[in-house]
């Protein structure tokens, strides 16, 4: 109650809060001067690209930035009590039984070496002077109240052997074991299948209902909307504008707020750019071959494929799947993980054989061939993947990487042309070319991945969850460029994702993978406007969107 | 169930490298140039007659067939017979038995201080900060370079020339066994203090150890409830390959010290061409190295359960 016996309700209240890192002198700020506060049973959200210090503010709140970070601030309130100047064991005091963390994706947030039922076990054995014997009744009522089925079983068990959505609750059970009257979740449900995030939403939503303040840290503001009281946006360490979700979202001031909702691609049409200044047109690359007259770019007809589990028994990946792609078109084909989208997609590079049914290229036989037949037909599949950094050679420069896809054929100076050419397409600057990937963003990376794919005049991409991995603006662009170069290069995409906002905004076409099987396809207007089959009409609804 | 077939597999697979082993000792010592004969005799110099080179050829079967005499080594080896030695005429299983335990205490005991020497000095340069980890790594680069022969000489110099502490030889107490253990040890933990001070580093930063943090956990706990398992796996997964170096390594250390073991009597016997002696130490050198080997795998799996459920 003593929240309440305070003269304003604030639970947090922080004001001119800095973060700078690095030696005297030559410091880097990453906060500068941010205020915020947030009151009981309200939810903060906290928006920016990733580098924006958002997760510095964070951590600073928590007394975690580190050896070499230096934090100052006018105030930094909780509940009326200073944060400034603690000591190491005052931080501890804080630390779980005022505020709790919940970290993205629980697999390494949570000690991948011990069971999950110690870890929340921790909280309260730091805390409280409970039994070992009361404690454990505890962490199975916590199990349970974040809507953990088996918690007998599961307290067993470590985060490698639950799944992406019950691990992250699990990391929420040990987050509010002391009911922390303040919840920082930062990217708490990035990495999670939308109907899975849809249930992490709902219980920090719950929390929230039960007065747990909660400062919600995401780069994607169609997940914040679905619970945020307030948004704050964060840019370069400011905060550049701060109001209620529905202001913020429907009457944004700042440009930088305006952009990051215009990069929200759900609800966008297809064929429009999502990020309204334009670099450049990609031109110069040579168009692919037509395709015979009449049979689509990409025909798969009733594929099947099993794998043998570890233990012996079969698993059904890919069941009965047909699907066509014509050129210059998408097909967009969604669901969750484990359903089967990657194995379609190992099926149509032929990297993996069917059990049943045929893969046909431009009319021509593709699965079930010998791969010294296939090889001269190659360059016509190309294939972009979620994380480029493990699909480049880590020691190659991007300079080399882009000569090897250009390949031999061509002599050295009109390779060099040529890798010009394709980094010119993809809107990266030549000076490029020295660096190596892991020197590169993360955008940067996926436009090097693109060019890659495009070097072989390709008639057909795999686009294999292309932007998962990256920041809502930086995806934007990302999108925007597999646009551009779809209309002036006709190529056709296979487009997998997860997201289905991505997927509508991508897609003519779409279908939905379900257990190995497509469940529903259609035009992908018809099919995200009247869902028709249950698991899409679920998928639809669990989807945040603005 | 899952770890019981684990098991009889592993054990089935030292059966087989034992025997490849085998297989591979007895065709190189074939190819060595020389009279197996004359050697039994006690060698070129011995000037032994033409029959006494062709007794000793019907006696140890030297005159059958090769394949005969292959069949014949295996058969005697898998009741456990290795022989007799052509030097000491006596039964090398006895020889390498009355052996056996000296250096096997010594490996072990010197395998047990590296661990605890790699894991002080991980921890302690772990605490420093830049300047700790800079100090760490230059000491365990320089550890991890140091011969054997050439720090036991120093630590005779300084332990029982100079300061006249420990004894230069090994008299059979335990004070004999300080200097021989700790220049085994420390070359070794030199080289598993990288691997620790590295994986505990990246453990003390991962994403659990915030969560750790965040949950009020001090310094400490965080380091020795989580951090320090995830450092322990990789030094554990090289303990199978560092157990053998040590064997290796015991052949210089028993010899400088003076101190009788498997080493020494594998060096001795290479030196008169003591050809049964030398197939039954290396043979129970590479049995011991199966078994440490499988003993660290199964360490390995209690440590990480993700590898028993993999």
């Amino acid at each position: 109650m003593n929240s309440i016996s305070h003269p304003c309700t604030r639970l947090l209240d922080v004001r001119n809060l800095s973060v700078g890192f690095g030696r005297r002198g030559q410091q880097q700020t990453v906060v500068d001067r941010v205020s915020l506060h947030i009151q009981p049973g309200e939810c903060l959200a906290l928006v920016g690209e990733s580098g924006s210090g958002k997760s510095v503010t964070a951590r600073a709140l928590l007394g975690l930035v580190g050896n070499r970070g230096t934090v100052s601030a006018d105030r930094v309130d909780l509940d009326g009590h200073s944060l400034l100047g603690l000591s190491a064991g005052q931080w501890r005091h804080i630390r779980g039984r005022r505020i709790g963390l919940v970290l993205q994706d629980a697999l390494v947030s949570l000690d991948p070496l011990r069971r999950i039922g110690l870890e929340i076990d921790d909280s309260l054995r730091l805390h409280t002077a409970l039994s070992p014997v009361q404690r454990r009744e505890r962490v199975l009522e916590l199990l349970e109240s974040v809507g953990m089925p088996e918690p007998r079983l599961r307290v067993e068990q470590r985060s490698g052997e639950l799944s992406g959505g019950l691990r992250q609750r699990a990391l929420i059970a040990s987050a509010i074991a002391l009911r922390p009257p303040l919840l920082i979740a930062d990217e708490p449900t990035t990495a999670l299948d939308v109907t899975v995030q849809a249930q992490i939403l709902q219980l920090l939503a719950h929390l929230k209902q039960q007065g747990t303040a909660v400062l919600l840290i995401s780069h994607d503001l169609a997940v914040v909307n679905r619970i945020a009281d307030r948004v704050a946006v964060m840019r370069g360490g400011h905060i550049v504008e701060e109001g209620p979700t529905d202001a913020i979202l429907n009457l944004p001031t700042h440009h930088y707020t305006r952009a990051l909702i215009d990069a929200v691609p759900a609800g966008t049409p297809r064929g429009q750019l999502l990020v309204q200044e334009r670099h450049n047109t990609p031109t110069a690359v040579p168009p692919p071959m037509p395709t015979k007259t009449g049979a689509p770019l990409l025909e798969a007809a009733n594929l099947a494929k099993t794998f043998r589990r570890p233990d012996g028994s079969r698993f059904t990946a890919v069941d009965d799947v047909s699907f066509h792609v014509r050129s210059g078109q998408t097909l967009g084909l969604v669901g969750e993980s484990g359903s089967g989208k990657t194995t379609v997609a190992r099926l149509v590079l032929g990297l993996t054989q069917p059990d049943e049914g045929t893969v046909t290229l431009a009319g021509e036989a593709w699965s079930r061939q010998r791969e010294r037949e296939r090889r001269a037909r190659r360059h016509l599949v190309g294939a972009i993947y979620q994380d480029p950094l493990s699909s480049f050679d880590p020691r190659h420069t991007v300079g080399q990487i882009l000569r090897d896809a250009v390949g031999s054929g061509e002599n050295g100076r009109s390779r060099e042309a040529q890798v010009a050419r394709l980094l010119d397409a993809v809107g990266l600057s030549s000076g490029i070319r020295d660096r190596r990937p892991l020197h590169l963003s993360g955008g940067q990376r996926q436009r090097v991945a693109i060019a890659r794919a495009i070097a072989p005049s390709p008639a057909l991409i795999i686009c294999d969850e292309p932007v998962s991995a990256l920041d809502v603006s930086v995806q934007a662009q990302v999108l925007d460029l597999l646009d551009e170069l779809q209309k002036t290069l006709n190529i056709g995409y296979l487009f997998i994702s997860h997201d289905l906002g991505v997927v509508q905004h991508m897609s003519d076409t779409v279908a939905v993978m379900q257990r190995g099987r497509i469940v529903e396809t259609g035009p992908a207007e018809d099919v995200f406007r009247k869902p028709d089959h249950p698991y899409t009409r679920q998928l639809v609804a669990a989807a945040p969107r603005l | 169930m899952r770890a019981a077939r684990w098991v009889v597999s592993r054990i089935a697979g030292g059966a087989f490298v034992l025997w490849a082993v085998a297989t591979l000792i007895f065709f190189a010592l074939r190819m060595i140039p020389g009279d197996p004969a004359e050697a039994i005799l006690g060698g070129p110099g011995s000037q032994a007659s033409a029959e006494a080179l062709a007794q000793v050829r019907r006696d140890y079967g030297l005159d059958q067939p090769v394949i005969v005499q292959y069949l014949t080594a295996m058969g005697r080896l898998v009741t456990g017979d290795l022989g007799t030695s052509y030097a000491l005429k006596m039964g090398v299983a006895d020889l390498i038995g009355q052996q056996l335990w000296n250096t096997l205490s010594l490996t072990v005991l010197a395998l047990v201080v590296a661990w605890g020497l790699a894991l002080a000095l991980a921890v302690w340069a772990s605490r420093g900060g830049g300047l700790g980890t800079r100090v760490g790594s230059a000491m365990e680069v320089v550890a991890a370079a140091v011969p054997h022969f050439w720090l036991a000489a120093i630590l005779i110099l300084l332990f029982s020339s100079t300061l006249g502490w420990l004894p230069p030889i090994s008299t059979g107490g335990p004070l004999g066994l300080i200097l021989p253990v700790v220049t085994l040890a420390v070359p070794l933990a030199g080289f598993l203090g990288q691997v620790m001070r590295e994986s505990l580093i990246d453990a003390l930063e991962a994403p659990f150890a915030l969560s750790a943090r965040a949950r009020g956990e001090t310094e400490n706990g965080v380091r020795w409830r989580h951090a320090i398992r995830h450092a322990a796996l990789p030094a554990i997964s090289l303990s199978g390959w560092a157990f053998g170096s040590l064997l290796s390594g015991a052949v210089v250390v028993e010899t400088v010290f003076a101190r009788p073991g498997l080493g020494r009597t594998l060096l001795n016997a290479v030196t008169i061409r003591d050809i049964p002696v030398v197939t039954g130490v290396a043979l129970v050198s590479a049995l011991a190295f199966i078994l440490v080997t499988i003993a660290t795998d199964a360490i390995d799996r209690i440590a990480d359960p993700r590898l028993a459920t993999s």
